[in-house]
């Protein structure tokens, strides 16, 4: 069961059950750091300590990059590494089943190297230091040993691109002879045609963007064969040529300006990093300006809306659930109101219930529709709906309706036309025993008044 | 999405430095974009990978998971309730609500409509009346079905009394007199009150 409270309990499983020993190595790599972070609990001083410890960590996890590559450590790992990474984030998007597999076993192998490190790590896990953050990477750098993911990295170990691109010395060593990128031998080419329709649509189709710039440096190296890779042609022999993850291409420099050429993975890495805030976008229900920052600030309050929900909701299903037990119970006296009072102990923990022993309920959500905006707020029984309408229709009397089918009891009612706009407050109070919730009203409200705009003006003109 | 394309980054060939027509403003987008991402991972409590815990694409990822996760939980609880509330209703007595209303303390007041012309088509509108309930609904719908329109509107219930001063619009072309207004809302109070 989904339980907010314990993120940051190393024995809490994942929540989203994403396996048991996902969580496990999760947990393990997340508490030292959590903890550490994590010293106050309002969100202010996690985002501040998280803004300090991104520095922290983003040198060391860079540093971590960089010492393997600089040092000439295994190419291998490094490579395998960097196809993880690659690979991993489009699965993420499109499901969690990939995902979920190439994690665990790269964890799990983790886990088994270094196994003695692991215990290591849960005894640190129980000692509150803050040194944990610098422990952490460490292991992680020091043997760093990961397993290739299941049969699609097997299939890539072929091109070492991404390595190669680097030391291009040692291009030819790590290439099979016979696929050295100025031979391009046809017989090669099934392979490569399976892995790459093998690999995951979110991956990109580079030869569809990206297809001339891919043999733009390979033009450099390759007097005369030159015209072979013209643009008309490009889309059709990247399919024949070798799958160059790297940085073959280039601005039609051969690893000159910055020593390695990321165009084409970067511009890979941008593009997917584009999907994924569309995607994100997709998930909140009323995505306005398409920019970055409006995605992300959107979906924050959208996170904190159905936070909010969830509260509401667990108390309603409580209150409903216990308060029928209640009145069984009780003979004559209705007390049902007095929930906070109550002796009977419901399925919901005590440590809940001490919690919100007199605390009310609060909701407070809006919801926008083309010509309508709705913000609703519930305290304890009262329900406050501010109405604004775009257009002019007679919405007091859709509304009217709504809150009568609801249970709702008008106390007040005020507004009027401004301008262009129609716009009220009206307060009511929720009858006593009605279970609704504030996302119910406002999807109510902006479908009913919606709907009689759109019958209303047909008909009227 | 917003990309200056070309306003940085080029080289002239007079300078050797960059120049951009909005560098601050440029910075201070991406700042901001950055604090907000940094809101969003604070936000999100689950974490897939430590080592690329702040790299943008693992906090979107994590915050996707997170959204659905939670979208499925709201969607469970209310099934739940919806579950219980089917499971009970058979149980549950309908409590007339009117015996609550009576519990509370109310005055005595004599049902009284006055309407007013304000202006060539306004009319305002003034009811006093016990409060029923919806005897507001009924109200608008005469309103709608008279060819008025409301421009204001100010309800108040209190100790089980309405009152309701609001004015209306004439929109459908024909006259409306006064009088014919009032006649028509005493009327509905009049009905709409007496039958218990």
């Amino acid at each position: 069961m989904y339980d907010e409270g314990c993120y940051y309990d190393t024995h809490d499983p994942n929540p989203f059950g994403e396996g048991g020993d996902v969580a496990g190595a999760n947990s393990s790599g997340l508490t030292p750091l959590m903890s550490a972070i994590s010293t106050g609990n309002s969100n202010n001083s996690l985002e501040e300590n998280l803004r300090l410890a991104s520095f922290s960590l983003e040198e060391l996890s860079n540093h971590h990059h960089n010492t393997e590559a600089a040092a000439g450590m295994n190419f291998e790992e490094m490579n395998t590494h960097l196809m993880q990474d690659v690979l991993h984030d489009p699965d993420h998007i499109s499901g969690m089943d990939m995902d979920q597999k190439g994690w665990s076993t790269g964890l799990h192998d983790m886990q088994g190297i270094n196994s003695q490190q692991a215990q290591q790590f849960h005894h640190l896990n129980h000692d509150a230091a803050g040194q944990q953050i610098e422990l952490q990477p460490n292991p992680f750098n020091a043997s760093y040993a990961p397993t290739p993911t299941p049969d699609l990295l097997n299939l890539l170990h072929l091109p070492r691109c991404s390595v190669a691109s680097m030391l291009p010395d040692s291009n030819i060593h790590l290439y099979d002879q016979s696929l050295h990128l100025n031979q391009l031998p046809p017989q090669q080419t099934p392979i490569f045609k399976e892995l790459f329709h093998s690999l995951p649509h979110n991956y990109g189709l580079p030869c569809s963007r990206g297809g001339p710039s891919f043999f733009g440096g390979m033009d450099e190296r390759e007097a005369g064969n030159g015209s072979v890779y013209q643009d008309g042609e490009g889309r059709q022999l990247f399919d024949n040529s070798v799958l160059d993850f790297s940085n073959m291409s280039g601005l039609g420099k051969r690893s000159e300006g910055k020593g390695t050429n990321h165009f084409a993975t970067e511009r890979q890495r941008r593009e997917q990093l584009n999907d994924k805030y569309k995607s994100l976008r997709l998930l909140v229900p009323h995505p306005s300006k398409s920019d970055r920052a409006s995605v992300v600030g959107d979906a924050i309050e959208y996170i904190k809306e159905l936070l909010r929900t969830v509260e509401e909701l667990k108390m309603l299903v409580d209150k409903k659930r216990y308060g029928r037990e209640r009145k069984k119970l009780k003979t004559e006296d209705d007390a049902a109101g007095d929930m906070e009072s109550s002796s009977i102990k419901p399925i919901s923990t005590l440590a809940d219930r001490e919690q919100s022993n007199g605390a009310k309920r609060t909701t407070w959500l809006q919801r926008k529709s083309k010509d309508t905006e709705v913000d609703v707020r519930i305290i304890d029984d009262e329900v406050t709906i501010k109405l604004i309408q775009r257009k002019k229709i007679n919405c007091l009397l859709s509304v009217s309706k709504i809150l009568d089918e609801l249970q709702l009891d008008l106390l007040h009612v005020s507004g009027g036309i401004i301008g262009d706009f129609y716009s009220f407050l009206f307060n009511s109070k929720i009858y006593e025993n009605s279970s609704i919730y504030a996302s119910a009203i406002a999807e109510k409200l902006i479908e009913s008044v919606d709907k009689s705009y759109a019958a209303f003006h047909p008909g009227n003109f | 999405m917003e990309r200056n394309h070309g306003t940085r980054g080029r080289r002239n060939d007079k300078d050797t430095e960059f120049k951009s027509k909005n560098l601050f403003v440029e910075r201070k987008r991406r700042q901001k974009n950055h604090d907000m991402l940094v809101t969003l991972r604070a936000l999100v409590p689950n974490i897939t990978n430590v080592i690329t815990l702040l790299k943008k694409a693992t906090i979107i990822d994590d915050a996707m998971t997170y959204i659905t996760g939670l979208k499925n939980r709201v969607k469970d609880l209310t099934d739940q309730l919806a579950e219980i509330e089917a499971t009970f209703e058979k149980d549950e007595e309908h409590e007339i609500k009117d015996d609550i209303t009576h519990e509370i303390e109310k005055c005595n007041i004599e049902n009284e409509v006055k309407v007013t012309q304000i202006d060539k088509s306004d009319l305002c509108v003034k009811i006093i009346c016990q409060s029923k309930t919806g005897i507001f609904r009924k109200l608008m719908e005469t309103i709608r079905d008279q060819g008025l329109e409301v421009t204001d509107m100010n309800f108040t219930n209190s100790k089980g009394v309405n009152l309701v001063v609001f004015s209306v619009e004439v929109t459908q072309a024909k006259m409306v007199a006064s009088k014919q207004v009032k006649r028509y809302l005493q009327e509905l109070i009049r009905s709409y009150l007496d039958t218990n």
